[in-house]
């Protein structure tokens, strides 16, 4: 039995995923906020795991 | 190198098996990526019931399955083979942007799951879980040609359908074949979050969330290895997303399809059945909310409880004809089944409030708790310290959740973000009261909130303002970065032995604890001897029947035995012919009811009149049981002391 066909329902980037439009400045203040979350998260999360510490041991004695 | 040709082999089997059966139930197909993940999970099941077949009617034997595994693979790669030009022709219309970031992205990703690869080409050695469970209960089927029951092991009746999977895995080679099956699954998560996101989000929110899952650190420390858990978080999704599709547009084709998954996702281990929960909620609520009729909403879940239980129900009659419980030794109370030394617990802490409570009582203990239960468990439930302070591999989630979650609550205005978060939080819940609070035992939380995470991350990759754009991409790339660099710290032990120059023997003689003692178990005993392990949990590699001795089995009763003497008859009884043992037990074991044998009156007496060391290492010994008077069962044993 031949399977109907059904059209996909995902949006692109221009408007789906929030990104790429809009430009008030609420929404780039937002956007800066989230930013700077996510950065500093992310630098928070590598240091205090050593992760740093791991790419100077690879550096450092080589592959 | 062999494992891989076979692990592809059976994947793409799988893929084109599944390509018959999704034709066959007829449901509809949006896309390629999704047909294609679907078909992997189809084809996958269908293995799965053939040894679950197998199994039942005792034809469990090496030259069986080679010879089934080997037609169905034939019926599937010659699918693949009819539609191949189709693939090849999308693969040729596949626009590639050589200067698009997200290749990068992609590449990293595939490097990572290299790394793990190297990991998975290892011999199964040093945790438990696999090597006492998931890896070993197959490996006694084997021996046994059927699905046996071995009523020391706990978890030895749960539903195992990826445990089968391990049994062909071990039939066709060994445990580095069923660890890469496990990697396969782990691959196969990240590609349906990929195409979910193509379909519901985009496709770079897609991209985004497959690489963010394949660094989750749970996923990347055990999905190389034996465990079970990222396959049940495959089936899970695909269950979920079969669910999801048929919401959108019921049709009941679609449901058969979400029942067929749900059901094989019930039978990974008994936390799947949370998926049967979620799914009656689902239908329930999208009939009953958005079509406000009560007829239909009955006729569906009695539909989908009715397909998945047809899926589900061998394991459940296999459980009761062994002990009297269908779920032994879960609710064993209830059931009145099979005397097992400990009341496993389900539920995190007082979940069902006390005994004398009433019904009513305890359902709502069940979903409002104590603020007492919050305190004490307030630490052990915060994703913030699952992120920062981990109490282990199964509970490390990684960055990417605190670090992007949020982006993703100011798209709630869409719908499906909006669902996806609405299942988020409701399955924290379920993760958080009844899985133990524990991530591994919920990946598929993870999975759906790193399409989340995605479609945040595709948010701020793509702002308005180019420094954002700019910056966001490179820190995150950085981070992959950083993750690819751990994978390659976790396995560079083991690039020797995985890329052949240090043998599998001489590894697994140093990197596993009892693999010597079993090596010569193996090679000096007679085939039909059946081992007590003491103070041994890691059975994997004893190629005999074997018993485990531990406080909670109620087999071996040594409180029964009054002396030496009345042990030995209930050894005789047991059939039990050697004794492998730990010489010093750990102490967290004594704490838990462990004997310390060695310096045990009871243990040896017995040890000194009836038990000849056979074999002793710095860390195990092996006795042989001498029966006195009579030949011990199990026959003649070589080698020396």
């Amino acid at each position: 039995m031949p399977a109907s066909k059904q059209q996909p329902v995902s949006e692109t980037s221009t408007g789906g995923a929030g990104g790429g439009t809009g430009g008030g400045t609420g929404d780039r203040v937002t956007q800066v906020l989230l930013l700077i979350w996510a950065l500093g998260t992310f630098y928070h999360f590598f240091r205090s795991n050593g992760f740093f510490d791991l790419v100077g041991q690879i550096v450092e004695f080589g592959l | 190198m062999i494992e891989i040709l076979l692990a592809m082999a059976v994947m793409g089997g799988a893929v084109g098996v599944g390509q018959y059966i999704l034709r066959f139930i007829g449901a509809a197909r949006s896309d390629r990526a999704e047909t294609a993940v679907f078909c992997f999970a189809l084809g996958l099941g269908s293995l799965i019931l053939l040894v679950l077949f197998l199994g039942l009617v005792g034809a469990l034997y090496r030259s069986v399955i080679w010879a089934v595994v080997g037609l169905w693979c034939l019926a599937g790669w010659r699918m693949l083979w009819l539609q191949g030009a189709t693939y090849a022709g999308v693969l040729r219309r596949m626009p590639v942007d050589w200067r698009s970031p997200y290749l990068w992205l992609g590449f990293l990703a595939i490097i990572g799951i290299m790394l793990q690869l190297v990991r998975a080409l290892t011999p199964p050695h040093g945790t438990t879980d696999p090597l006492a469970y998931q890896l070993a209960l197959p490996r006694l089927y084997l021996l046994a040609h059927r699905l046996s029951f071995e009523p020391t092991i706990t978890g030895a009746l749960y539903p195992a359908n990826v445990g089968l999977l391990y049994v062909v895995a071990l039939a066709l080679r060994n445990g580095i074949l069923a660890q890469l099956f496990h990697l396969c699954l782990a691959g196969a998560v990240s590609a349906g979050i990929f195409a979910v996101g193509r379909r519901y989000l985009s496709w770079q929110s897609g991209l985004y969330g497959a690489v963010i899952f394949s660094f989750i650190p749970a996923v990347v420390f055990y999905g190389p290895q034996g465990y079970v858990d990222v396959g049940l978080c495959f089936f899970q999704f695909t269950a979920l997303w079969a669910i999801a599709n048929w919401a959108r547009a019921p049709e009941r084709r679609a449901l058969l399809l979400a029942a067929i998954l749900s059901g094989l996702a019930a039978g990974v281990k008994p936390q799947g059945l949370s998926t049967i929960f979620v799914g009656i909620l689902v239908i329930a609520l999208r009939r009953l909310l958005v079509d406000r009729e009560l007829r239909p909403a009955i006729l569906d879940v009695i539909f989908y409880g009715g397909i998945l239980l047809m899926v589900l129900c061998p394991w459940f009659a296999r459980s009761y004809a062994y002990s009297g419980n269908p779920l032994w030794p879960l609710a064993n109370e209830l059931f009145g089944g099979l005397p097992f030394g400990h009341r496993t617990v389900v539920a995190s802490g007082d979940v069902f409030g006390v005994a004398s409570d009433s019904t009513l009582a305890k359902l709502w203990r069940a979903f409002i708790p104590t603020s007492s239960w919050f305190h004490a468990y307030s630490r052990s439930m915060n994703p913030w310290y699952w992120t920062f302070e981990p109490p282990g591999w199964q509970k490390a989630i990684g960055i990417y959740f605190i670090a992007l979650l949020p982006g993703a609550l100011l798209c709630l205005r869409r719908r499906v973000v909006l669902h996806l978060v609405l299942f988020c939080m409701g399955y924290y819940v379920i993760l958080v009261r009844l899985l133990h609070m524990n991530p591994r035992y919920g990946l598929v939380l993870f999975a759906v909130g790193s399409l989340l995470c995605g479609l945040a991350a595709h948010r701020l990759s793509s702002a308005s303002w180019r420094p954002i754009r700019v910056l966001f991409f490179s820190g995150f790339l950085l981070s992959i970065l950083l993750n690819v660099m751990w994978n390659y710290a976790l396995a560079r032990p083991f690039f020797a032995v995985a890329m052949g120059s240090e043998t599998r023997d001489v590894f697994l003689s140093r990197a596993e604890g009892n693999y010597r003692l079993f090596r010569f178990v193996n090679q000096n005993t007679a085939t039909d001897s059946r081992i007590l392990l003491q103070g041994i949990v890691r059975g994997f590699y004893c190629e005999r029947e074997y018993l485990w001795d531990h406080p909670h089995q109620a087999v071996l009763r040594y409180e029964s035995a009054a002396d030496s003497g009345q042990l030995l008859a209930e050894f005789r009884r047991l059939g039990i012919t050697h004794v492998a043992r730990m010489i010093k037990i750990p102490g967290g074991r004594v704490a838990m009811g462990y004997p310390q044998y060695f310096t045990d009156e009871y243990h040896e007496d017995f040890r000194r009149r009836h038990l000849k060391l056979l074999y002793q290492d710095e860390s195990f010994v092996l006795f042989e049981v001498a029966y006195s008077g009579a030949a011990a069962p199990g026959g003649a044993v070589g080698g020396d002391s």
